[in-house]
């Protein structure tokens, strides 16, 4: 009797939990934005400590074609031998993204050849696939499967498996992703080969609100290189979300006349 | 009078805060802010001769630019650029002067920009004939990047989608700065046939000459078509390169003094410029009519037409190794003369006839980079060869160690110039 009744009261009080698509679906509206401005500033520090630290101020506009494509436009800040270069992205649902890059020294915008997703961004380790999930994790490219619940820099997460499409060409063969439950902002990813080997972690810290519109965003993230040892530390401030970018700026004029 | 007093705190800013000034300010009205940064750079350039005792000759100076921002609202912005120069050797340069002081307004597709300020007339990758009407300082005529003049004059641009139209309308005095004596580059005559032998000659200064109400007057049009980024451009004005004549003063007195005639002619360019991409590699190619003036055989300013013709790529490597990057650039470049007759080794807007550029980096480790401009000019058979080593092991310092060999045929710009080869050391660190 008193096993039966131990056993009914642990069926009821087990949480249910969402099955992994409503885990993705509620991560991609937090991520979601109509525009977003900020500050960032990135150090990629090499295996033998050697450090190489950019500042940043990035744009992001989600384009007007009814899909997660966005525009973003990133403009160096410091140091002053790169300050002014800046690169303009167009992203292309199914296609090449479309870039712009712009020289002060030259003092002319170019179209250049779109990078390959597996490029590492601005010489980060975060590559352009990497940058691209970020701003809009691709749910229809992927099958998600629950693997539990974890506890990640004191934050509950859900644990996934994140595995392509057939067909999907991506540099990754699989991804692990832990899902803030409060926030269901990624706080951690780890990326594999093709053959199974673990390549990078990522990890997402600082969670704080943004703004009044119920956002929350990662403050600090880092992107460790497991293979090359070489590591990203990026530092965001100044967040400003769906606070009206104007979309004139994602231009090859307005990057000349900066 | 709020308004005007933060734009009198920003002059005063600007011009009297140096190195101790502070960085940004934020108005309680969140209509006005402004910013100010600057960097000092130390160069010296040695130069080795062929007697030992030249390896110690140098030539050093060190330079604090200052540089402001003020912003109001949206729309409007305004950026002054203050320079100090001081060099020990070389009085001419010890200046002070606002290279740039200008404001700009952009709404939209709309974008105007008045004041003084600092253009580049080509836009290519590599060197555009557009080029050729950019004023500098030539104090030496092979560092003239950091060495850009302001012009006064207004900028209007229209872009809308893919298509930019660009008008711009400067002040006729195009003059770039230049030193004619006690110059490396220049060699001013110091003797001269007379019936019967030679006679001595004393220079006496400069006369310039150019068309005071010719403005500086380009357009250009932008689009792309498909993957291909297509510009077309024009632009009149006064060269900022002059023409020059020597004018005796009398004949009878020795030394014969003379006076140097420069005359700064109407030039204009027409250039057609496309650029894509093949795989990895960006392309371009720009063709440009010139229509100037040069110094015709006999002495006399003649018509000096040409086209000139350039193809381009450039490349950016990424290796396995995560620090380590390469870029590249190529460029090959073709005079067409529309007229018999060679051009003289010191006509600097005719460094160039058939030539090959390239500009390569290396990036070893976020500390170190090494890189190479190389040019060859095959027709005139000259070369020049710039090796480079910059090192930011002690950010935010940045020091350069370059060399630049000059070589070739006396016929040549970089032959006939050949004992300017020099080994410079740059040092450049933010103040601000």
């Amino acid at each position: 009797m008193i096993l039966a009744f131990t056993l009914i009261v642990t069926l009821f009080s087990t949480p249910v939990l969402p099955d992994a698509a409503a885990i993705m679906e509620a991560h991609r509206q937090a991520t979601a934005v109509q525009d977003l401005t900020g500050q960032l500033t990135y150090t990629n520090i090499s295996k033998s400590g050697r450090k190489q630290t950019r500042t940043l101020q990035q744009y992001i506009l989600r384009t007007d074609k009814g899909d997660y494509t966005y525009n973003l436009l990133l403009e160096f800040t410091d140091p002053q031998d790169v300050a002014g270069t800046a690169t303009l992205t167009i992203q292309q649902e199914r296609k090449d993204d479309e870039q712009w890059l712009y020289l002060p020294a030259l003092r002319m915008s170019k179209r250049i050849s779109p990078s390959k997703k597996s490029d590492r961004f601005m010489g980060t380790e975060i590559t352009y696939e990497d940058l691209s999930g970020h701003l809009s994790e691709p749910i229809d490219d992927y099958q998600y499967t629950l693997l539990g619940e974890e506890t990640i820099n004191g934050r509950s997460a859900y644990k996934l498996e994140a595995l392509p499409r057939e067909g999907l060409r991506t540099q990754y063969g699989k991804r692990l992703l832990w899902i803030d439950q409060a926030t269901h902002l990624m706080v951690q990813t780890r990326f594999y080969g093709h053959k199974g080997e673990h390549l990078k972690t990522y990890t997402a810290t600082d969670i704080r609100p943004v703004g009044s519109g119920g956002h929350h965003r990662a403050h600090q993230i880092k992107m460790e290189n497991v293979q090359t040892g070489n590591t990203t530390k990026v530092q965001y401030s100044g967040f400003a979300i769906n606070a009206g970018v104007d979309a004139a700026i994602f231009s090859t004029t307005w990057m000349e006349t900066r | 009078m709020r308004h005007l007093k933060n734009i009198l705190k920003t002059l005063l800013g600007l011009y009297f805060s140096g190195i101790a000034a502070t960085t940004v300010a934020q108005e309680a009205d969140n209509n006005w802010s402004t910013t100010l940064h600057g960097q000092a750079r130390v160069l010296s350039r040695y130069y080795p001769g062929q007697n030992p005792a030249d390896l110690y000759r140098w030539q050093g100076e060190a330079r604090a630019e200052l540089e402001g921002e003020v912003s109001y609202g949206k729309y409007w912005k305004g950026r002054a650029v203050v320079i100090a120069n001081v060099n020990p050797d070389e009085r001419r340069r010890n200046r002070l002067w606002a290279n740039e002081a200008y404001v700009y307004y952009r709404q939209g597709h709309y974008f105007l920009k008045a004041g003084k300020q600092t253009v580049k007339w080509g836009a290519l990758t590599g060197f555009s004939d557009m080029d050729l009407a950019n004023r500098y300082d030539y104090y030496d005529v092979l560092d003239t990047e950091e060495e850009r003049l302001g012009l006064w004059g207004l900028e209007a641009r229209y872009s809308k989608g893919r298509t930019e139209f660009m008008l711009r309308a400067f002040h006729p005095d195009n003059r770039s700065r230049l030193y004619l004596e006690d110059n490396r580059w220049v060699n001013l005559p110091q003797r001269m046939a007379v019936p019967g032998g030679e006679a001595t000659m004393a220079y006496e200064g400069t006369a310039s000459h150019y068309q005071k109400r010719l403005p500086l007057l380009s357009g250009s049009l932008s689009t792309e078509v498909g993957r291909v980024q297509v510009r077309g451009s024009w632009l009149y004005g006064n060269n900022d390169i002059p023409l020059s004549q020597i004018q005796l003063r009398t004949s009878s007195t020795r030394p014969v003094p003379y006076q140097v005639q420069l005359h700064f002619e109407p030039m204009m360019i027409s250039a057609l410029n496309l650029g894509t991409w093949a795989g990895e590699w960006n392309l371009w190619a720009e063709a440009a009519f010139v229509d100037s003036k040069r110094i015709g055989e006999t002495g006399e300013i003649t018509p000096d037409q040409y086209t000139f013709c350039s193809l381009g790529a450039d490349r950016f490597w990424t290796f396995e190794h995560p620090e380590r990057h390469l870029r590249l650039v190529a460029q090959f470049l073709q005079v067409f003369p529309h007229q018999s007759g060679t051009y003289a080794p010191t006509e600097i807007d005719h460094i160039f006839q058939t030539a090959l550029l390239i500009d390569t980096e290396l990036q070893i480790n976020y500390n170190w980079s090494a890189a190479l401009r190389a040019m060859g000019e095959f027709r005139a058979e000259g070369f020049y060869l710039e090796p480079r080593l910059i090192c930011k092991a002690w950010a935010p310092l940045r020091a350069e160690l370059s060399g630049g060999w000059l070589g070739g045929s006396g016929q040549s710009f970089f032959g006939h110039f050949k004992t300017n080869s020099r080994i410079a050391l740059h040092l450049i660190r933010p103040i601000l």
